[in-house]
């Protein structure tokens, strides 16, 4: 850490002083803020690039560092006027309407599991893109993402 | 079969939570004689019969299964248009069959585009024996075109057929893939079919089958062994 004297001696050090000690005073909240509240974040996100043009898919996993869960209810996407949460299991998809997310936990939507069924992309995507996701939770406020369009077949490491 | 409402979905539920653990148990150990005909349980009707498993197989991650399925003498049409027979245009390569569709986000550009990354990751003699064939279960939307359009994302040399969604569907049957006519082929719809990927021999039977979720790694590694399978195989070693 910072000596006081160098301190004294340039402001600026003070200043990222001062930065520091607010950005830990704002960690110290956060890890004590009340056990009863979800704590979201969402990484990951991408969109492969879609072999039809009539729909395409996007992955990303919420993280819950808080020590209550929620649900995601729903996705929205600039490039699609309708989106729809699938489950693929072995041989089909169903649509959910909620996904539950685990307090302390993640929720991971991956190729072959859940994804967002993006219908009719308003226009083509390609590696470079990107798409912005919207996620709406029961209980904490919409997250908003920009999705990095990704080539076929892409898999986040170490998934 | 329409995945819109509620109902249909937890419906459809069943019979993937029993395909998903058909896959799970595959690769363990203490799997004994099963059943994997969760095949038409969301429906109910046209059942197919079932597809004796086995077990795990402890080099491929494939499912042994104990009665070979027969590749199916199918004529359909290929993305140039023309007709094409399934066993002549694959005769004397190990020949990996798909159903699925173009519309469908998930699961079939996955398996395809995993089946795609596998076979880039093989030598050129390897690739040259093997083909890849995807059979549309939405003739409806598939045409040729859009068919040849979707598999060029993946490679172009993987083989597409459309056709008559009754013969394509009886042709999946006896392979266990159960398929379901929607009950609507206008505006959005999704299509219900089996998600395995059957690897035919040059003997035009398959002796094991993959369920979805087969990386391209797990794949790459599988082709030449079941390369080698079939070239012993064909030498006069029994099924």
């Amino acid at each position: 850490m910072n000596r006081p004297v160098r301190v004294r001696r340039t402001p600026l050090l003070a200043l990222g002083a001062a930065v520091v000690a607010v950005v830990a005073a704002l960690v110290a909240w956060r890890s004590s803020a009340p056990a009863s509240r979800p704590d979201l974040r969402v990484v990951g996100a991408y969109v492969p690039r879609p072999a039809s043009p009539d729909v395409a898919a996007a992955y990303f996993t919420v993280v819950d560092d808080g020590g209550a869960g929620d649900e995601l209810t729903g996705v929205a996407s600039d490039v699609a006027a309708e989106t729809m949460m699938h489950r693929s299991t072995g041989r089909t998809m169903e649509m959910v309407g909620s996904v539950p997310i685990p307090a302390k936990g993640r929720l991971v939507f991956r190729p072959g599991g859940y994804h967002v069924m993006l219908e009719k992309p308003v226009r083509s995507l390609r590696p470079g893109d990107h798409v912005t996701l919207t996620l709406r939770f029961r209980r904490s406020a919409p997250i908003t993402v920009r999705a990095p369009v990704e080539p076929i077949g892409y898999r986040p490491d170490g998934t | 079969m329409f995945f819109f409402s509620h109902a249909t979905g937890r419906g459809a539920r069943g019979a993937g939570s029993r395909a998903t653990s058909v896959r799970r148990l595959a690769g363990a150990v203490a799997l004994g004689l099963l059943t994997a005909t969760a095949l038409g349980a969301c429906g109910g009707r046209a059942e197919p019969p079932p597809v004796k498993v086995a077990g795990p197989t402890p080099e491929l991650h494939g499912t042994r299964i104990t009665t070979p399925l027969r590749e199916p003498d199918l004529t359909l049409t290929g993305t140039s248009g023309r007709p094409v027979n399934l066993l002549k245009a694959t005769e004397g390569r190990l020949t990996l069959v798909y159903f699925g569709y173009t519309h469908c986000p998930d699961v079939c550009p996955t398996t395809m585009a995993d089946l795609a990354a596998a076979l880039r990751k093989l030598t050129p003699a390897q690739r040259a024996r093997i083909a890849v064939v995807f059979i549309t279960t939405d003739p409806w939307r598939d045409t040729p075109k859009v068919i040849k359009s979707w598999l060029a994302s993946f490679d172009t040399s993987f083989i597409g057929l459309t056709g008559d969604y009754a013969k394509i569907q009886a042709a999946a049957k006896p392979l266990g893939i159960a398929l379901e006519r929607p009950s609507s082929t206008t505006g959005d719809y999704e299509v219900t079919h089996g998600a395995e990927v059957l690897p035919f021999g040059t003997d035009h039977r398959a002796h094991l089958i993959y369920t979805a979720g087969v990386s391209a790694t797990d794949w790459a590694a599988d082709l030449p062994k079941l390369l080698r399978e079939q070239a012993a195989t064909a030498k006069g070693g029994s099924a």
